[in-house]
This record gives C-alpha cells, sequence and structure tokens, in this order.
C-alpha cells in the first residue's frame, strides 16, 4: 500500500469499536489505503487490513538457514585449514561433522535472529526519525488514529465520516 | 483501587522514571564502590598473576568458571519466561517478563566476564574468535570451549535484541511524554515509532519468531555450558545427564533471583498494582518444579556413580558429601531442594520474607552446586597423591565474585530508572480494549 502522501485526514478515536467502525465505513467506500495507528497491537485492526502474513517469517527462514550453512562451513573451513597445517588434534577426525551440530545451531539462531530483526525494521519503516507521518502524542497512550491519505478538497466529505463513526477529533494533515 | 485504563497504565509506569532520591543514589554508590573493588581485584590479578586466585594443580577450575556458569544460568528464568511462557501463552507473565528479561542480558553480560578474568591475560581473549590471521591457525571447533563462546554470545546478542524489541513501543510512549534531553533520547531510542497498522503486523511477527529463537536457545546455552565438563573424564564430571540437570538448575536459580529483585523493586517503585502476589507464587510454582527435577538429579547422579562400579567415580562422591567441601554439599541440598518445597505451602507462598529468604538461599545454593561439581571434583580426581588437596578461597577471587553481584545490580537499577521494568504495551494489551458499547466488566485489569 501506498504511503508516500501528500497529505490527509486524520481522526483520532478513544474507542476500539469506533474506530473499527470508522475503518469500515472508509472500506466500504472502496477505501483500501486506511491507516490505523494504536497504543497496541490489536487483532481487530490487523485482520481487517490484512488478509496475509507477514513477510518478516521469511526474514527468519533465509536467516536460520543461512545460519546453519554458514555454521557448518566456518567449522569444516577451520578443520580443513588446520589440517592442511599437518595439526590434527588428538588423532580425531578432520572433519568432525557431529561437533559441528552445535556450532550449525548456534549460528542459525544467531542469523535467523538479527535477519529477523532486519525484517521488522525493513518493513516497519525503522528508523523513520526523518519521516514526517501523521501522528498524535496520545497514540501511544490510549487513543487510536484513522488516517485517509486524500487532498484537501475531499478532506470535508472524510471529515464527516469519521464523526459519524464516533471521532472525538478530526483534522487535516499536511503532507 | 481505581480501575486500570491505558492511561493510567502508562502514568503508574512512567512514574517509575521520575528522578530518584537520595536513597536510590546511595544505591547505586554503594553498588559502584562494589564495582571498584571488583576492577581493583582483577587489576591486582593482571599485575601480580594468576598466582593471587586460589586456582592451582589440580583445580585449575575454580571461583571464575563457578561463577560464570552461575550467572549464565541466572539469565535462564528470562528467557523462561520471556520467550518459552510466551509461545505457551502464559498470561501472568506479562507483568514480569520486562524485568526477567533485564536481568538476563545483565546476567549475561556479567557471565562473560569471567571466561575472560579466568585466563589471566584477558586481552588475548580474540583468539577464542574464528578469524583469518597471519599463522592461520584456527580455533578447535570440536572443543566444548569454542562451542561455549558461540552460546553465549549468540546469547547476549539475541537477549539483547529480544529485550530491545519489546521495548520499542514503549520507548515511543516515553518519547511523547519526554521533555528536553530525555525527549532526544527516547526520540532516537524508540526509531521513529509511532504504532501503526504495518508496524504492529511487523512487530507481532518479529517478536512471535524471536521467541521461537530464543526457547531452543536457552535450552542449547546451558547444555552447551555443561559439556564444558561432561567432554572432560575427569570422575564427577562426565556425565551425560548434565545437560537436563544443569538447564533445570539454570531456571531454578533464575526464578530465585527474579523474585530477589521483584520484591524490593515493586515496593520501592510502587508496583503493587502490576506486580501481584499470584506472579510470585506462579513463580514459586516453578521453583518447586525445578527444586524437585535437580533433586532428582543429585540422587541419580550418586546411583549411577555407585552403580557404575567405577571406584574413582565412587570415591569422588564420597569426597563430594564427606570431604573438605562436604558442608557445601549438603547446603546446596538443604537450599537447592528442601527449601523451596516450603513453597508447596500457600502461606510460605504468599509470604514476601519466605519467598525472599528462601530464593536468596536458593542462589547461595546454586552457587555452591556449580563449585562443588566444578571445583571439588577436580581435587578428588585420578591421581591419589592430590587427594589431600584442598582448595582455598584468596580475597581477589572473593572480591571479584563479590563485586560481579555489584556488578550486575548496578546495571539493573540504572536501567530500571531509564526504561520501564514492567511493559506498558503488554499490559495494555492483556487488558480488554476501551469500547463504547461494552465498557470493560469491573474487576478486570492487570491480571495477565
Amino acid at each position: 500500500m501506498k504511503t508516500q502522501v501528500i497529505g490527509g485526514v486524520l481522526g483520532i478515536f478513544a474507542h476500539l469499536d469506533t474506530t473499527m467502525d470508522a475503518v469500515r465505513r472508509l472500506e466500504e467506500r472502496g477505501r483500501r489505503d486506511v491507516r490505523v495507528v494504536s497504543p497496541v497491537p490489536r487483532h481487530e485492526i490487523l485482520d481487517a487490513l490484512y488478509d496475509r502474513p507477514s513477510p518478516v517469517r521469511l526474514y527468519s527462514l533465509i536467516g536460520g538457514i543461512t545460519g546453519t550453512i554458514a555454521g557448518f562451513t566456518l567449522a569444516s573451513y577451520a578443520g580443513l585449514m588446520m589440517h592442511r597445517m599437518v595439526l590434527t588434534v588428538s588423532g580425531k577426525p578432520v572433519l568432525a561433522i557431529p561437533a559441528y551440530f552445535v556450532i550449525g545451531f548456534e549460528v542459525t539462531v544467531l542469523l535467523g535472529a538479527l535477519a529477523t530483526m532486519a525484517g521488522f525494521l525493513i518493513h516497519s519503516r525503522l528508523p523513520a526519525w526523518w519521516r514526517r507521518v501523521p501522528y498524535d502524542a496520545r497514540f501511544s497512550d490510549d487513543r487510536f488514529g484513522v488516517f485517509i491519505p486524500c487532498e484537501q478538497a475531499q478532506a470535508p466529505e472524510l471529515e464527516a465520516l469519521l464523526k459519524q463513526a464516533g471521532a472525538e477529533e478530526v483534522r487535516f494533515e499536511k503532507g | 483501587m481505581p480501575e486500570l485504563t491505558y492511561s493510567r497504565v502508562n502514568r503508574d509506569l512512567l512514574r517509575t522514571l521520575e528522578t530518584p532520591g537520595r536513597r536510590y543514589f546511595l544505591l547505586i554508590g554503594v553498588l559502584l564502590m562494589g564495582v571498584a573493588f571488583f576492577a581493583f581485584s582483577e587489576f591486582t590479578q593482571i599485575y601480580r598473576g594468576m598466582g593471587m586466585s586460589g586456582k592451582t594443580i589440580p583445580v585449575g577450575w575454580a571461583v571464575y568458571i563457578t561463577t560464570f556458569v552461575f550467572w549464565v544460568g541466572i539469565g535462564h528464568a528470562g528467557t523462561l519466561i520471556s520467550a518459552i511462557l510466551y509461545l505457551f501463552g502464559a498470561r501472568w507473565r506479562t507483568a514480569v517478563y520486562r524485568s526477567a528479561e533485564m536481568m538476563t542480558v545483565f546476567a549475561v553480560l556479567t557471565a562473560g566476564l569471567f571466561p575472560l578474568i579466568h585466563l589471566g591475560r584477558s586481552w588475548y581473549f580474540y583468539w577464542l574468535m574464528p578469524y583469518p590471521n597471519q599463522r592461520e591457525l584456527w580455533p578447535n571447533f570440536r572443543s566444548p570451549l569454542i562451542w561455549d563462546v558461540f552460546a553465549v554470545s549468540t546469547y547476549l546478542t539475541v537477549s539483547s535484541m529480544f529485550l530491545f524489541l519489546g521495548l520499542i513501543p514503549d520507548l515511543a510512549a516515553i518519547r511523547d511524554r519526554a521533555r528536553g534531553w530525555r525527549k532526544k533520547l527516547y526520540t532516537v531510542l524508540s526509531l521513529g515509532w509511532r504504532g501503526g497498522d504495518r508496524q504492529w503486523r511487523h512487530f507481532n511477527a518479529a517478536y512471535l519468531f524471536f521467541a521461537a529463537f530464543a526457547t531452543p536457545l536457552v535450552i542449547s546455552v546451558h547444555s552447551v555450558v555443561s559439556w564444558d565438563f561432561t567432554m572432560g573424564i575427569v570422575p564427577g564430571w562426565h556425565s551425560t545427564i548434565f545437560a537436563p540437570y544443569f538447564v533445570a538448575g539454570a531456571i531454578h536459580s533464575g526464578l530465585a533471583m527474579v523474585i530477589v529483585l521483584l520484591v524490593p523493586l515493586r515496593k520501592v517503585f510502587r508496583l503493587e498494582n502490576f506486580l501481584e502476589i499470584h506472579h510470585f507464587e506462579q513463580m514459586s510454582k516453578l521453583m518447586i518444579a525445578t527444586g524437585l527435577i535437580i533433586g532428582y538429579a543429585y540422587g541419580i547422579e550418586f546411583f549411577v556413580a555407585w552403580y557404575s562400579g567405577n571406584e574413582f567415580e565412587w570415591s569422588a562422591f564420597v569426597h563430594r558429601a564427606f570431604g573438605a567441601y562436604g558442608w557445601m554439599f549438603w547446603a546446596m541440598v538443604l537450599f537447592n531442594c528442601v527449601l523451596p518445597m516450603l513453597f508447596f505451602f500457600r502461606n510460605v507462598r504468599r509470604s514476601f520474607f519466605w519467598l525472599v529468604t528462601i530464593s536468596i538461599l536458593v542462589n547461595v545454593g546454586m552457587w555452591f552446586e556449580r563449585f562443588v561439581i566444578i571445583a571439588v571434583s577436580l581435587m578428588h580426581d585420578y591421581d591419589p597423591a592430590t587427594w589431600q588437596f584442598k582448595f582455598e578461597f584468596t580475597w581477589v577471587e572473593v572480591g571479584i565474585l563479590g563485586g560481579s553481584f555489584c556488578w550486575f545490580l548496578s546495571w539493573f537499577f540504572i536501567f530500571a530508572k531509564i526504561f520501564p521494568t514492567v511493559s506498558m504495551m503488554e499490559i495494555k494489551e492483556a487488558m480488554p480494549p476501551p469500547l463504547k458499547q461494552a465498557p470493560p466488566a469491573a474487576g478486570q485489569g492487570a491480571h495477565a
């Protein structure tokens, strides 16, 4: 969904049900670009806006697989290098695969977690210190926000819709 | 008591971050003096040599490795509460998980110092890392010591990221109310979070996967730590039950440490609405389970030593119970297995005095356990000529051990004033949402 907006209407709601009512009304009008801000994650909001799971899971999977390969490769490479130097340790095999499972597992978790964090940051568009977004400090406290990108000319109609749904405050946010 | 609302949760928990009083600074001052003594002891050891510690043949691993294992273990309860109980959907974890996760990070941070202290020439620690070098020497990946480097550094990295991930929404809430330099600090730390639907969607997914990664990780870490010993052939070390035995012991001591930290925190930060007695009851019930597991492990260890018919193994266990440090063995049995059984009584579980007293003794007992396994086993290995040797503690070791507690507590209490010790976001998530049509029923609050 496009989020680089020129501006839009922001409605501030005190209740979850009124917020969801506003989202439904907007969707009935064919708006698929509604953004909702909330103090906590609510499945009602996420279920209404998304029908597919977050792609972050793919990062976890790819990071984990990469970690497994990297862990085994690192341990095997080190074993082969030492063998090249004729430093066989205690007459043990050059490639001691069972011992490398530990390294493989730890690096799987390490790279899986790092990739998960990267996926979260990339898809959440964080850090975003410089990005100007429609926001109100009350959203991190107890208020919900509904934002619809639009031109200023369309604003009065959307403001009326949000107020009808139960918004306690509505304003136009410039882009 | 007024009913909890989203706004009240923010207000009550943000109050804990206000400028502290004189007593707080006094506490931090005392702790930092302990840290200074810690540093003095370590520098004395570096300057005058490893003879300043009690380590000598045959006891080459003693206080430092014992303390390393102890602190790694402390961290495990944090991950149990924040990750494993999250996956199991245990709602009571919500109120305690942040403090427990902070404890994990600082416990592992403390643990990480001890292999370096133990090395003596700490500045060569990087030799443990695999990196291309001119001599083409690589670490031996068949060695459990290298497994440990990977396990502990992965654990510290993943736990720190997991803690930070959960903090982001709370940091944004603090940012929105802070002023001056604090606003700038929290603006940077919160990464520009605003709680949009897209952000929550990815946050939920990332949190779930972090919990899924952390769960096997926490079990692997103390298993790997236990293999530092089991891979050796020392009588008393070479055992197949060490991995589950160490993991249960780690969780046992970690839960005890969470209780020791949270009871005073609850009082000082006036968190009675959030940290209720039933949260402590749940943790004490878990301690009954872990106490029973390690009690079984203590028993089966002796049985296996006797049943094996190996004279050295059995002799080491007899020495463990009746040798120079026999008192430490019996103290560990009493503190770790017998005293936690008092939690079967509801009155004990619901008494803060008994909760804290038993938990402190469990922590003492778990340090004893590690010392008994590590150092006392080395006092009685395959060479009868060394069996008369008794390990003696030195002031440097005691200073480093005591200082490590000050180091850990300093981090914890400084962070407790910078970051909320109870997750505002998760407390609110566990509450009924504000609805216009059906207001929340009475009595629903932070019973998470």
